[in-house]
């Protein structure tokens, strides 16, 4: 691996200002010399700043050919970066705090492992690759662009804290796991692919799905009056993950659209919803 | 050559601005960062004013045609025409569902109508007369659709047939320089040839105006050459409807060729957008729901809708309507009759004209793309047989030729004597005599003009905006008789007091809105 260490030098004057960072990418750092990473360009506002105005930048003579080779480290106070990581296809970026919006979106391969928070759109319309959160992730995580009505495609996230609204919206394949609680509209649209949370949800969990999985193994406080509860199974299998131990209460919905999604809510913190 | 000619593309006013907002995640794959003399911009199917003119300018395009102006609605596409550089523009003023017109149809004095479709073109800045499924924007207001040229109207005596022989006839008695510009009834939907055919024979004994031998123009043709009873049976009826041009000379036609992509349908045959909604339902890149939509009346005058549509490869009826444009470009015997557009943006965006030429160009493009599409391409349309292949001479000619002589415009479509210095040039970077076997050069070649040239001023080199000024709009202006107008004056303030949401003071888009412009007057007869 060729490393890249980018310390930010001072924390940024006008933190209100959004600063569009999507050169920070192992695919746009290959086949460059370090030299030539310090003068990429990162937006402020409408101003435009080498990375070097912002960071110190340490790391090789030169990224080399392959991006699947370079590995880029991030620190400093980052909230109001986005974009980073966005359209990656190989490689690994690390951050070392809380990142903004949009951290790797469209992005089709690589991992991104992040030790703070992220802000929305997090893995947002993500085809492949890997994305793991290490504290709580904000809005539309794995989600889809605004507008967009087809949403994550592949890959798999990995959240060790909480979520908020949306996550997961419009997803079509892979897997998002989230350690903590997700608050409203879980897998809202959801078409195919899985979502296992181990925490609580608030309500409104696969509002409109299609198709796909919901898992919840913690309670799920208010659901929705267009799911059906269907049976009480032991044990559920999941490609790529493994079985995880019921019993489960199995929900079939959304009716206000086709009836194919599935819900499989832990019983004994579920019991409430099959009165 | 001479600077393109769009006839007909949607790139201004309230249904393109909605457009844009329905389709964020269309913009986001295709931004334009802003340079020395560019500025930025959004594109794909429905992009930003300033990436508009830009974008025609790389394709050695100079002029355009905004086709769907609701009136009420034109100080809105005048104010988004103003801020596309560097081509001149115009719009077309819709009229085949204006109350006005619907309700003096039947006891109709020829004069006052004259006078109102005058003044209404003034009013609005517009430079041709459009029907858009004439009488259908009204009857969508009640929630229905007409289907043949004889249904009545909601509670009007008018029929699509009477509205469209009164304008054509109005239009050739003003001397406009292009005729009424017709989206059929029926539009989209399997087996309207029928309709189209009748349309065509309805308005054959108007005698067309000086200078020219057509009283009609069917726009996006392809549209309205369907032949089967569904979806099922679906196929072309492109050969009856092109036989019918070859055969008779008061008809010309632009196609709506489709592209297999991803864009944005939006026309002001608001009914059509609702059912093409319904039809996105059982299509599988959509949502289950159905594609997100827009739908809309515009206070008598007329309607609009918006739906985001991907014509794909291997759905058949798309198959069919692909092929559809293209035997009516290899069919039409007499190319002035016809040109290229693809409804922009309803078939597709105009950035893709470059791969509609190297479809006419080459049999072998088209053959590469006919085997990739779905077998109905083959087996219900004639396009497989079409051997025919244009010479770049032909390609000038649909592409800026024949809309200009369509359009009337005497200073556009050819570089002689009195002609703008709207000049293409294109380096296809292969032997001129061997484009037909290279599609790619053609592609490449036309998508990046080498040169345009605006009004004698280098405005693009090597695909590269180099300076960015301000096109005319074109609009037209008819010297009627002042004794036609006052007959009709109480009338309109009537109208205003009673019905319009607006005064009429407020109405009329005023001098400012055309800071340059190139105003056409004609002498009714
Ligand atoms: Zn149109």
């Amino acid at each position: 691996m060729k490393q890249f260490i980018l310390t930010q030098k001072k924390p940024v004057i006008n933190p209100n200002i959004p600063i569009e960072a999507d050169v920070i990418s192992p695919d746009i750092f290959a086949k460059k010399s370090i030299e030539e990473i310090k003068k990429l360009i990162i937006w402020r506002g409408n101003r435009q700043l080498a990375l070097e105005e912002i960071f110190s930048l340490s790391g090789e003579e030169h990224a080399g050919d392959s991006p699947a080779e370079i590995e880029i480290l991030l620190t400093g106070e980052l909230s109001k970066y986005k974009h980073i990581g966005e359209k990656m296809s190989e490689g690994k970026i690390t951050i070392k705090s809380s990142i903004g919006m949009h951290l790797g979106s469209l992005m089709s391969g690589g991992k991104i492992v992040v030790e703070g928070d992220t802000h929305d759109f997090a893995g947002a319309n993500m085809t492949g690759g890997e994305i793991h959160i290490q504290g709580n992730a904000g809005h539309y995580l794995g989600g889809s662009m605004r507008g967009n009505w087809r949403g994550m495609s592949g890959g798999k996230i990995k959240v060790d804290g909480n979520v908020l609204n949306e996550c997961g919206i419009w997803m079509r394949k892979g897997i998002i796991e989230i350690a903590g609680s997700a608050t409203m509209f879980l897998g809202m649209h959801l078409h195919r692919g899985t979502i296992i949370v181990h925490g609580d949800v608030i309500e409104r969990a696969g509002a409109e799905m299609t198709g796909g999985e919901i898992i919840i193994l913690g309670k799920l406080h208010k659901n929705l009056p267009s799911f059906e509860f269907k049976e009480t199974i032991d044990e559920l299998p999941i490609e790529g993950y493994g079985t995880i131990k019921g019993p489960f209460l199995v929900f079939v919905g959304d009716y206000a659209e086709r009836k194919q999604g599935k819900m499989f809510l832990l019983k004994k913190k579920n019991e409430h919803l099959i009165d | 050559m001479p600077g393109g000619v769009d006839i007909h593309a949607h790139i201004a006013g309230p249904k393109v601005n909605s457009g844009r907002l329905l389709r964020p995640e269309d913009h986001i794959i295709d931004p334009l960062k802003k340079t020395a003399v560019a500025r930025s911009g959004t594109g794909r199917s429905v992009p930003s004013t300033y990436y508009t003119g830009y974008a025609y300018a790389r394709l050695g395009y100079t002029f355009a045609m905004e086709p769907a102006m609701p009136p009420l609605e034109a100080r809105h596409t005048h104010e988004e025409l103003m801020d596309i550089p560097i081509i001149d523009k115009g719009a077309y003023t819709l009229l085949g569902s204006n109350w006005f017109v619907l309700e003096r149809i039947s006891e109709m004095n020829k004069d006052e109508m004259a006078a109102f479709v005058a003044w209404l073109l003034k009013a609005s800045g517009g430079y041709s007369i459009k029907l858009v499924n004439p009488g259908g924007e009204e009857t969508w207001a009640w929630g229905k659709n007409v289907h043949t040229l004889d249904d009545l109207v909601g509670s009007f005596k008018a029929t699509p047939r009477k509205i469209i022989k009164t304008l054509a006839a109005v239009n050739e008695r003003l001397s406009l320089p292009q005729t009424i510009h017709l989206h059929t009834n029926n539009l989209g939907i399997p087996g309207n040839h029928d309709v189209t055919l009748e349309t065509m024979n309805a308005v054959k004994g108007i005698k067309p105006g000086k200078g020219r031998k057509t009283n009609m123009h069917l726009t996006h043709i392809q549209f309205s050459s369907y032949g089967g009873k569904g979806w099922n049976d679906f196929c072309s009826e492109a050969p009856e409807i092109a036989h019918y041009i070859n055969k008779n000379d008061h008809v010309s036609c632009d196609v709506g060729q489709i592209i297999f992509t991803n864009t944005t349908t939006m026309t002001a045959d608001g009914a059509w957008e609702w059912t093409l909604r319904g039809i996105t339902e059982h299509l599988a890149w959509s949502p289950r729901s159905g594609s997100k939509w827009m739908n809309t009346q515009v206070e008598l005058e007329s309607s609009s809708g918006v739906v985001p549509y991907i014509f794909r490869r291997k759905n058949p009826v798309n198959a069919v309507q692909w092929a559809i444009g293209l035997e009516f470009l290899l069919m039409i015997k007499d190319l002035n009759k016809v040109n290229i557009s693809t409804d922009h943006p309803n078939g597709g965006p105009f950035t893709f004209y470059p791969t509609i030429f190297s479809w006419l160009m080459s049999k072998e493009a088209r053959d590469r793309m006919l085997s990739r599409t779905d077998k109905a391409a083959k087996e219900k349309t004639s396009l497989a047989e079409l051997t025919r292949e244009f010479s770049l001479a032909e390609i000038a000619q649909v592409s800026r030729v024949s809309a200009s002589k369509i359009l009337g415009l005497k200073n556009k479509g050819h570089l002689g004597i009195g002609a703008d210095a709207d000049i293409a040039i294109y380096d296809f970077k292969a032997p001129l005599n061997e484009l037909n076997k290279n599609y790619k050069a053609v592609e490449k070649g036309f998508a990046k003009a080498a040169y345009t040239i605006k009004d004698g001023e280098l405005v693009l080199k090597d695909g590269e905006i180099v300076s960015s000024p301000f096109g005319r709009t074109f609009r037209v202006e008819a010297n009627i008789p002042e004794d036609w107008t006052l007959q009709i004056r109480d009338a309109i303030e009537d109208r205003f007091r009673k019905h319009y949401t607006v005064s009429l003071a407020n109405y009329a888009v005023q001098k400012e809105y055309f800071p340059n412009e190139e105003l056409i007057t004609t002498e009714p007869r």
